[in-house]
C-alpha cells in the first residue's frame, strides 16, 4: 500500500484548503458585490447561520435522523436480500444463466422511475422510500456477489474438496472469503447509487427527511435552507463513503489481491 | 483486421454524430413551433383519453400465444443452433415465463388489478397511446433532453478532465472543488435547478448533465493519466511536438477508459432523467409515469415503465458492446 510522505500530504492538504477558500471567498464576494442575486445563491456567511440557526433548533438533527433510518432501512434490506441470492445464483449457474436476463431487464428500469407505482402499491410515507432505496441499492450488490461467487479460485475450491471438505465447507470457508471484497465494491457502488435514490425519493414522496427540506425550502423560496439541506447531504455521503471505502481496502488487502476498484 | 478498426470507427462517428446532430435538429423544431405562436402544445393531458383503452387480448389467448411463441423458440434453436444465439433464447424464455406468471396470477385473481395491472392491460393501453400520439411525444422529449444533456456533458467532461490530468498546476486547485461537488447527488441540486433555470427543459438538463459529466471527467482523468510514458516519449523522440501527443497518444490510449467513463455517466444520467421528469418538466416518459398516478392509471404507469426499461436495454447493449470492441482492439 502506496501511502503519502508527510510533506506531499501537507502540500496536497494546503492546496485543497487554498482552492476551497478561494472557491468560497468568490462565492461571498460575488454576492457581496452584487454580481449574483442572494436569492438565486445564498451567501456562505448566511448559509452558516442559518445552519447554526437549524442545529440550535434540532430541526436539522430530525431531517438527518428520518434521511438516515429511511436510508439504512432499504440499504440493510438490500444487502440481507442481495447477498444470499447472489450466493445462490453465483453457484447454480444454470438458474443464473436463465434468471439473468429478467434480473437485467429490471435493473435497467431506473429505480425513480418505479417511485410512482410503488407510492400506489404501498401508499404515501415510509415504505415507498424504503423499497425504491432498497431497489436501487440492490442489483449493484447483487451483481458483484455474484461475480465474486463466479471468480472464486478453482484451485482454492479443489484443495478443500481433496482435504475432505464438503458442500457448506467449500461455501464458508472459500467461496464466501474469496467473494467479500467483491461484495464490499457492490455494496459501494450500491450506496452511492441508493443515496442519489434516498435523496430524489424525498424530493418527489416523503413528510421528512433532508430531500422533503430542500423541496420545502424551494416551496418557500428559501435558499439558504436549500443550501444546508444540500451541504449536509454532501458531508454525510462522503462520511459513510470514506467508512465503506476503509472497510473496503481492508478487505482486500486480507485477501492480498492489492487491487481497488474505482466506479 | 484494419476493417474491423475501420467499421468501429465508422460507427462511432455515426452514433456521435447523431447524438451531437440532434439538438440541432430538435432545437431548429422546438423554434419553428413557436414561431406558430400560442402555447406549445407539446403533451396533452390525457384526463378523458386516460381510460379509453385499445382492445385488450384475451388474457389465455394471450398466455397461450406466448408459450406457443417460446416453445416454437426452442424448436428453432434445437434445428438451428448456428442462427438462434443462445442468450436470445435465454432472455426471451425467461422474460416469456415471467410474463405468464404475472398473467396467470391476475387471470385468478389473487391480486387486485387496481393495483397490478395484467400484460394485457398494460399492451392495450401502450397501443392505445401510440395510436393518439401520446406515447411517441413522451418518448420523444425524454430522448431528447437526455441526448442534449449527454452531449452537453460529453463536450464539458472530457476537454476538463484532459486539462486536468495534464496541467498538475491546474488540477491541483480544480479537483478540490470538483470532489467537493461530485459528492452531491444530483437529484439535491433539482430545487436550485429549478430556481435558477425555471420549470422545463433547462433544469432537467442540468442534472442529467451533471450527472453524466462526473464519470466521464473522472474517467478521462484516469484514462490520461494511464497512458504508458514510453509512448509519450517515444513521441517525442521522433518529433512530434505537445499537439501530436494529447491528439494521437494520450487520446487514443486513453479511449477505452474513456468509453468505459460515458457508459456509467449514461446509467446515471438515465436515474437522473426519470428523477427530473417526475418534478420539474411537462413531458416526457416520467412525466408520464407520475401524471398516471396521480390519476390512479396503473396501466400505463406499467407501460411507461416498460417503455423506459426498453430504451434502458437498446442504449446498455449498444454501449456494452461497442466497449467490448474497443477492449479487444486495445
Amino acid at each position: 500500500m502506496k501511502r503519502f510522505s508527510g510533506k506531499a500530504l501537507s502540500e496536497r492538504l494546503y492546496k485543497s484548503f487554498l482552492a476551497w477558500s478561494l472557491f468560497i471567498g468568490l462565492w461571498e464576494w460575488s454576492i457581496y458585490t452584487g454580481i449574483l442575486k442572494s436569492m438565486l445563491l445564498a451567501p456562505p456567511t448566511v448559509i452558516i447561520e442559518k445552519m447554526l440557526y437549524f442545529l440550535e433548533k434540532g430541526y436539522l438533527q430530525i431531517n438527518i435522523a428520518a434521511s438516515l433510518g429511511r436510508f439504512f432501512a432499504g440499504f440493510v434490506i438490500a444487502i440481507l436480500i442481495a447477498i444470499p441470492l447472489g450466493l445462490i445464483l453465483g453457484l447454480f449457474k444454470r438458474l443464473y444463466e436463465w434468471i439473468s436476463p429478467l434480473l437485467n431487464f429490471i435493473r435497467l428500469i431506473p429505480p425513480p422511475a418505479i417511485l410512482p407505482f410503488a407510492i400506489i402499491l404501498l401508499g404515501i410515507g415510509e415504505s415507498p422510500a424504503v423499497f425504491v432505496i432498497a431497489l436501487g441499492s440492490f442489483f449493484p450488490i447483487l451483481m458483484n456477489t455474484v461475480q465474486g461467487v463466479k471468480e472464486t479460485e478453482t484451485i482454492h475450491l479443489e484443495v478443500v474438496k481433496t482435504m475432505g471438505g464438503n458442500r457448506v465447507d467449500l461455501i464458508r470457508h472459500v467461496i464466501f472469503p474469496s467473494a467479500i471484497p467483491t461484495v464490499m465494491t457492490g455494496i459501494r457502488i450500491g450506496f452511492g447509487i441508493g443515496w442519489l435514490v434516498l435523496v430524489s425519493s424525498e424530493v418527489v414522496a416523503a413528510d421528512s427527511g433532508l430531500g422533503f427540506m430542500l423541496e420545502g425550502a424551494r416551496n418557500l423560496l428559501e435558499t439558504p435552507t436549500i443550501f444546508v439541506g444540500m451541504t449536509t447531504i454532501c458531508i454525510l455521503g462522503l462520511m459513510i463513503d470514506v467508512f465503506l471505502k476503509r472497510i473496503e481496502r481492508f478487505f482486500i488487502l486480507r485477501k492480498g489481491g492489492g487491487y481497488l476498484t474505482y466506479n | 483486421m484494419r476493417y474491423k478498426k475501420i467499421a468501429l470507427v465508422l460507427t462511432l462517428m455515426l452514433v456521435l454524430g447523431l447524438i451531437s446532430v440532434t439538438p440541432a435538429i430538435t432545437w431548429a423544431a422546438e423554434k419553428k413551433y413557436d414561431q406558430k405562436g400560442g402555447p406549445v402544445a407539446t403533451w396533452d393531458r390525457p384526463i378523458e383519453k386516460g381510460f379509453e383503452v385499445g382492445e385488450a387480448l384475451n388474457p389465455v389467448h394471450f398466455m397461450i400465444g406466448i408459450a406457443v411463441g417460446v416453445l416454437i423458440l426452442h424448436l428453432l434453436r434445437s434445428k438451428f443452433p448456428k442462427v438462434v444465439p443462445l442468450a436470445a433464447v435465454r432472455a426471451l424464455t425467461s422474460i416469456g415465463v415471467a410474463v405468464i406468471i404475472w398473467e396467470l396470477v391476475l387471470y385468478l385473481q389473487l391480486v387486485r388489478s387496481v393495483f397490478l395491472p395484467p400484460p394485457t392491460a398494460v399492451l392495450a393501453k401502450l397501443q392505445g397511446h401510440w395510436q393518439k400520439g401520446y406515447l411517441q411525444i413522451h418518448i420523444w422529449a425524454s430522448i431528447k433532453r437526455l441526448f442534449i444533456a449527454f452531449f452537453l456533458a460529453i463536450i464539458t467532461g472530457i476537454p476538463l478532465g484532459f486539462l486536468v490530468a495534464n496541467f498538475r498546476r491546474f488540477s491541483d486547485y480544480i479537483d478540490p472543488i470538483l470532489n467537493l461537488i461530485r459528492v452531491v447527488p444530483p437529484p439535491a441540486w433539482l430545487p436550485f435547478a429549478i430556481l435558477w433555470f425555471g420549470i422545463g427543459n433547462p433544469p432537467s438538463i442540468y442534472i442529467i448533465w451533471l450527472g453524466a459529466f462526473f464519470p466521464i471527467v473522472l474517467n478521462t482523468i484516469r484514462g490520461v493519466k494511464d497512458t504508458q510514458q514510453i509512448h509519450v516519449e517515444s513521441m517525442l523522440n521522433l518529433g512530434g511536438n505537445k499537439m501530436d501527443v494529447y491528439s494521437k497518444v494520450m487520446l487514443p490510449s486513453a479511449f477505452p477508459t474513456i468509453f468505459t467513463g460515458l457508459r456509467i455517466g449514461f446509467g446515471i444520467a438515465w436515474i437522473c432523467l426519470v428523477t427530473a421528469e417526475l418534478v420539474a418538466v411537462d413531458a416526457g416518459l416520467g412525466w408520464m409515469i407520475d401524471d398516471a398516478r396521480t390519476l390512479l392509471d396503473t396501466p400505463t404507469i406499467l407501460g411507461g415503465m416498460v417503455m423506459i426499461c426498453m430504451f434502458g436495454i437498446i442504449f446498455d447493449t449498444i454501449f456494452r458492446k461497442t466497449e467490448k470492441e474497443i477492449a479487444r482492439w486495445q
